[in-house]
């Protein structure tokens, strides 16, 4: 074991050599199993809740509690709900599944098994194709495609509560739907698999088939990463467990990869051994200090038949796989084509809005009302909004967005009655849930954009006399002073309509050129 | 096990043993305690007492009656089993907790169709295929069951049934295929019994580890510790297809002689132990293995096979 003290010093060693050895020597291999609590209402096996916010060991049945004598009964829900997910991420569905029993011991799995289905799962040999964005290099993005090696439905276990003295165990979660998603590893870095996780994200909420919600525990990425050099066998690898947000995907991965690093650069070895992330000091730990490998000791699951689903010319089954493929709505990478070439937007645009469904409803939805450009309503939503929403601190999720509002502050703005900052204003008031309407507001506030050109012109020539240096540094070719002179032109009001003002503006700068 | 002092022997103080884990239950039906009893049967823990006490015991086929509140032993093979003093309150018994249970998931789907016997004067056997597997004359089948086999055989081919010899090969096997399944299942069926949330705990604090260590060594005798550790042991990754793999394909053999009978015959008829009901000073001399591949070897097989 290395203490955090090494560690951090190998680090900074590999930091301060990192371009002495040129990195692209290093292969970096990273493969993920997702968690994903499926969204039921009741249990996997029980008919218990599976509602978050109940108090402590409220959702339990006697079949969660293990009582001798309780049996399992699946959840019909349950299986659509995998079939869908699989077959809207390309898997075979398989006809005959089973279930096993996994061994192992832990206060909070009271049968001392887990029900999984570790040898024949529901699904197999899928794929995602998703975007990475490359935030180190100026934003490039690229596709990728991830394997997908099965889907398998298991129970989730309780939970340990430990302080100094005690351990408690609360078993609300014991049981809880998860779908174990095993993919190929076939990523090579914390970006793709941030990017991954995203995308998969967005499938699941499309389908509604997992809440995401990482802060309860919804989504759990565990991540498998070795380093080897290039052309030489792949490394001994580590796997960090129950990484909780997408940002930590990201960090805990690369922090792994350059631990690895250096400590191989060092002429050390890796152990293969469980790690945690440590997200306050943004490091991964050593979760057992035993390196002997657990026997899972796998039995087929003898209280559960062989899970059977419909499809093709074979009509029996618990579900019928052919129609819930009927089920499957449009799909993120469906909705951002759909978007680029109906809409017109921008790959970035329609990245965001589905990336954020609640804007996407919003788009969607005035879109549809009123005959606005998309690229403006995108823009309002994307720039203003979000932008708006990150600033001020706020939970796109918790935010209140009136349609009507929204629609009515575009058309507004499409139709030069505000300006931008006008829009920005009232995007503003829809936020704090003013009860006007956006038209009332611009009206009582006398917020119109002043179109007139004449008021304009004179605005601008106010501004040039005012600043006669500016005027000088212009005309010796300065071009960075004519947005220094809009600046000033828009910082005596927020009324000007801008794009008038900018002509204007250079119509007479170009007269005093001549001069 | 039960220890049943006789009635008519108490003054030789001779223990007679009614064994079988449902031995509580044949010693209250045959005393007339209660009008039936369910007991639990993996290997013949239901028939092999009602055999004793001069019962009527029946083992349902698997998936015939729910298995939801039963104790579990060999999920795969345990059902609750019937003990009546007549045949009449046995079918009147299954024919109330036989049929599908929503609640467990191996109960056939099937609509139960339940059993209605005509009147004694009505009931005949006449051209009834009645299949004797050879196999089941072990050389520990004792001289006295022997002779009430061969005297039955006879009852019933006066009565018109055809007797017929057959084969079933893998009966042998039966035992040690049984002990294999057998012990796994109870390896993790017994897990739970961590003293956690069940079964006995230690007092040790030094680690999780070692309270459960110690809490199940403590908590569970030589046979039961025996168990679940072959049971591990046979579950272990690099011995899972040897064992435990080996063992469901025999399994399949044993049905598949079962399934082959069925072609030939409609009933079988076989001994229920090998023995009439042991002396308890014979029966402790032998260890937990041999008292079972003594006492289940004709009841056995049809758990196995899930047959009643």
């Amino acid at each position: 074991m290395f203490s955090n003290l090494k560690l951090s010093k190998l680090y900074f060693r590999y930091i301060l050599h990192s371009r002495e050895f040129s990195t692209s020597k290093w292969k970096s291999v990273v493969g993920l199993e997702v968690h994903a609590q499926i969204q039921a209402k009741t249990k996997l096996f029980s008919a218990s809740p599976t509602d978050f916010t109940n108090p402590v060991n409220r959702n339990v049945s006697l079949f969660d509690a293990a009582i001798p004598g309780t049996l399992p009964v699946l959840n019909k829900r349950c299986v659509e709900a995998a079939v869908l997910t699989a077959l809207a991420l390309n898997c075979r569905i398989n006809p005959i599944s089973m279930f096993d029993r996994k061994h192992y011991f832990y206060a909070d799995l009271p049968a001392g098994y887990q029900i999984t289905q570790q040898r024949s799962p529901i699904a197999n040999n899928g794929f995602i194709d998703f975007q990475v964005y490359d935030t180190d290099s100026h934003k490039r993005s690229y596709s990728l495609r991830s394997c997908i090696k099965q889907i398998q439905l298991e129970q989730d276990s309780g939970k340990s509560l430990h302080d100094e003295t005690h351990s408690l165990v609360d078993l609300n979660r014991a049981g809880i739907p998860l779908m174990e998603l095993v993919f190929e590893p076939d990523l090579c870095n914390g970006e793709e698999a941030a990017s991954l996780i995203k995308e998969l994200v967005n499938i699941f909420r499309c389908l509604q088939t997992c809440s995401c919600k990482m802060e309860e525990g919804a989504l759990r990425v565990d991540a498998n990463v070795s380093v080897h050099k290039d052309g030489e066998e792949l490394g001994v690898r580590t796997e960090v467990k129950n990484i909780g947000s997408i940002r930590a995907v990201a960090g805990a991965i690369n922090y792994e990869i350059q631990r690895q690093m250096a400590l191989l650069q060092d002429g050390q070895k890796i152990v293969n051994e469980t790690r945690s992330w440590n997200s306050i000091n943004k490091i991964t730990v050593s979760m057992r200090d035993k390196e002997e490998k657990q026997d899972y000791r796998y039995m087929p699951e003898p209280n559960l038949p062989p899970l059977y689903i419909a499809m093709g010319p074979t009509t029996w089954g618990c579900v019928n796989a052919d129609n819930i493929r009927k089920l499957i709505p449009e799909l993120p990478h469906e909705t951002r084509k759909r978007l680029k070439e109906e809409c017109n937007l921008t790959t970035e645009q329609a990245v965001i809005l589905v990336n954020e469904l609640k804007l996407l409803e919003v788009f969607s939805d005035v879109i549809l009302k009123k005959k606005l450009n998309t690229n403006l309503v995108a823009n309002l939503l994307i720039n203003v909004l979000l932008f708006f929403v990150n600033k001020e601190k706020m939970i796109l999720e918790e935010i209140v967005i009136d349609p009507i509002f929204f629609g009515e502050t575009a058309e507004m703005l499409q139709n030069e009655m505000i300006s931008h900052k006008t829009a920005q204003f009232l995007i503003g008031e829809m936020l704090k849930l003013t009860p006007k309407t956006a038209k009332e507001i611009v009206i009582s506030c006398n917020l119109l954009q002043i179109n007139d050109e004449d008021a304009i012109r004179k605005r601008c020539e106010e501004v040039i006399e005012e600043n006669p240096k500016m005027l000088q540094q212009y005309l010796k070719g300065k071009q960075k002073v004519f947005k220094a002179f809009l600046g000033v032109i828009a910082s005596h009001s927020d009324k000007v309509n801008m794009k008038k003002a900018t002509a204007l503006l250079k119509e007479i700068l170009d007269k005093y050129k001549n001069k | 096990m039960v220890l049943q002092k006789m009635f008519g022997v108490l003054k030789m103080m001779i223990f007679i043993l009614r064994e079988g884990s449902s031995g509580g239950c044949a010693i209250a039906v045959s005393t007339g305690a209660c009008f039936a009893a369910i007991g639990s049967d993996t290997g013949g823990s239901t028939r092999n007492p009602a055999s004793y006490c001069g019962l009527v015991g029946l083992k349902p086929t698997y998936g015939l009656a729910s298995r939801l509140g039963l104790i579990p032993l060999v999920n795969s093979m345990d059902v609750p089993g019937i003990l009546t003093r007549y045949v009449d309150d046995c079918v009147a018994v299954l024919n109330v907790i036989a049929g599908h249970d929503p609640r467990d998931s191996t109960t056939l789907a099937k609509p139960y169709k339940k059993i209605i016997l005509p009147p004694a004067n009505k009931l005949s056997i006449k051209g009834l295929k009645v299949g004797i597997p050879v196999e089941y004359y072990s050389t520990h089948l004792s001289e006295e069951v022997w002779c009430a086999w061969q005297e039955v055989a006879e009852l019933l081919e006066d009565h018109g049934a055809e007797i017929k010899e057959i084969s079933m090969p893998n009966t042998e096997y039966s035992i040690v295929c049984y002990s294999i399944l057998n012990q796994c299942e109870v390896a993790s069926n017994l897990a739970r019994y961590d003293g956690i949330e069940f079964g006995f705990r230690a007092n040790v604090n030094l680690s999780t580890e070692k309270l459960y260590a110690t809490s199940r060594s403590l908590g569970f005798n030589d046979i039961v510790r025996n168990r679940i550790l072959t049971g591990n042991y046979f579950l272990l990754n690099k011995n899972y297809e040897t064992y435990f793999n080996q063992a469901l394909k025999v399994r399949r053999l044993i049905l598949n002689d079962f399934d082959k009978a069925w072609e030939e015959v409609q009933v079988l008829l076989t001994p229920t132990t090998l023995t009439t009901a042991p002396k308890y000073n014979d029966f402790k001399n032998k260890t937990n293995r041999d008292q079972c591949a003594f006492q289940d070897y004709c009841t056995q097989p049809a758990n196995m096979a899930g047959k009643s």
